[in-house]
């Protein structure tokens, strides 16, 4: 049996890389996305408790408090993760391209391994030059866009460690009013549900970040 | 790799390159063709990216890179041009010329480099290298509904893309064909299925009957030359065509 064209185990690592950092990118967009979508649920806990202030009367005014923290928090979370889909373009364009490009950097410098002809050399040498020079900039490209979203990801951390003070809030709210309220109860469950799954996926996006700069660096490691 | 020169005139000369011992088994064998003249070539079917690194370095050894300055993409398998960004890469100055058809497909390949495709029309058409002039012959569904073939009247070659393409056994080494009436075990079935028409396949005979070939040209298998020639096109008048559908 022939040996496969792809021969050189370099090369073959190289290949499996970039796949993984294009694999990296579209999941970081991916979940960026899901986030969003979650966030929408904040913003019907905001308008549970703006209901029941209406019908509290008199303690209405505690429960607004908590309906302005529930409205700040959701908005302030909707921002931050609009800045991080806001990047999704342009880590989708960079990582299709450093695929694309780390693909023809394979084939020709295998094409090197096989052997070009003297006359040919420096020809060849300066299309591969040009092609490196560019997947640079896409590696470039992509590892400002995974900074400005691990910053993303710092800001999102902190809006969240401000959700278990607004849960206590109201259960003190609940207290004070001696308000029977298993709705403003279950939204408190609601917002530490909210809470674990927001710093579930902000680990999980930090860690697909890690995971795509590591593969910047192996790849600009064997490309050198 | 093979490199043969296939025929070679006073102004140009023909390359054949195929029998890529060093391609990964899961991959079809192809040939390509080089057609090298004075101060340009025009490079049929180059191949696809499984095979550039052992093409590029054949082809390295013939001329250089950047005097290729057109290449024939007879249909849109990958088989044929999917290495188009890695050749665009080296020949700036290269034209594709492919048909009309696969021109928004075949960008699939390269959409940078759809500003330098040539498209040509249903009837085909003329290219020159130099002095000497190359018809563009249709073959369209044979098998793709876009086919484009290639005439060279003053060696009189005919590049023929998967029509007379064979499925050779593993180990064979002649790029000729040497016992017809055995090629045909070789090629029967790839036509039978591959082929659709057999309207399109007579209209192309009675095109190509009225010109004077030598070398009859495939994709894939073995070259026709001489007696063999007629052989296959009268083989291929006979046989009954798309047979999946039977």
């Amino acid at each position: 049996m022939p040996p496969p064209t792809f021969a050189s185990q370099g090369q073959l690592a190289v290949m499996h890389r970039t796949t993984d950092l294009y694999r990296a990118c579209m999941s970081l967009a991916a979940e960026g996305r899901s986030l969003l979508r979650e966030n929408e649920g904040m913003k019907r806990l905001g308008l549970n408790a703006q209901v029941m202030a209406a019908h509290t009367g008199q303690n209405g005014g505690s429960l607004e408090v908590i309906v302005a923290e529930i409205g700040r928090l959701s908005t302030s979370i909707r921002e931050t993760l609009g800045s991080i889909v806001a990047l999704v373009p342009t880590l989708n364009e960079a990582s299709i391209s450093t695929l694309h490009r780390s693909h023809l950097r394979t084939s020709y410098a295998l094409g090197s391994e096989a052997g070009i002809d003297a006359r040919n050399q420096v020809t060849y040498q300066a299309n591969f030059d040009g092609l490196c020079s560019q997947l640079e900039a896409d590696l470039a490209s992509l590892e400002n866009d995974l900074a400005a979203t691990g910053v993303l990801l710092c800001d999102l951390e902190r809006i969240a460690q401000q959700i278990p003070p607004v849960a206590s809030l109201i259960r003190i709210v609940v207290a004070e009013i001696h308000l029977k309220s298993e709705e403003l109860l279950g939204t408190v469950a609601d917002l530490a549900l909210f809470h674990e799954l927001l710093d579930g996926k902000i680990e999980r996006m930090r860690e697909i970040s890690r995971r795509a700069q590591e593969r910047i660096g192996e790849l600009r490691g064997g490309m050198a | 790799m093979k490199v043969h020169k296939l025929v070679e005139g006073t102004e140009h000369a023909w390359y054949v390159l195929g029998r890529d011992s060093e391609r990964t088994e899961s991959v079809i064998d192809t040939n390509e063709y080089l057609i090298v003249g004075e101060n340009e070539a025009l490079f049929c079917d180059p191949g696809g990216t499984e095979i550039f690194p052992q093409v590029v370095s054949a082809v390295s050894g013939i001329l250089p890179l950047e005097k290729i300055r057109h290449f024939l993409c007879s249909h849109q398998d990958p088989d044929v041009f999917s290495s188009l960004p890695l050749w665009m890469g080296l020949c700036p100055e290269a034209t594709i010329h492919l048909s009309w058809v696969w021109k928004t497909f075949v960008a699939h390949y390269g959409h940078e480099y759809v500003d330098r495709f040539q498209t040509l029309p249903d009837e085909g058409g003329r290219i020159y290298l130099g002095r000497r002039e190359f018809e563009f012959v249709p073959a369209h569904y044979l098998h793709s509904s876009g086919n484009i073939h290639l005439y060279d009247p003053a060696l009189k070659v005919l590049f023929t893309g998967d029509v007379g393409a064979a499925l050779l056994p593993e180990g064979t080494t002649s790029l000729f064909v040497e016992d017809f009436g055995q090629h045909v075990s070789y090629m029967e079935a790839f036509h039978r299925r591959w082929m659709p028409s057999e309207r399109a396949r007579d209209v192309w005979l009675e095109r190509v009957r009225a010109l004077e070939i030598d070398f009859l040209c495939p994709q894939h298998g073995s070259i026709f030359r001489g007696e063999d020639v007629g052989k296959f096109l009268d083989w291929f008048a006979g046989l009954s065509l798309g047979s999946a559908t039977a």
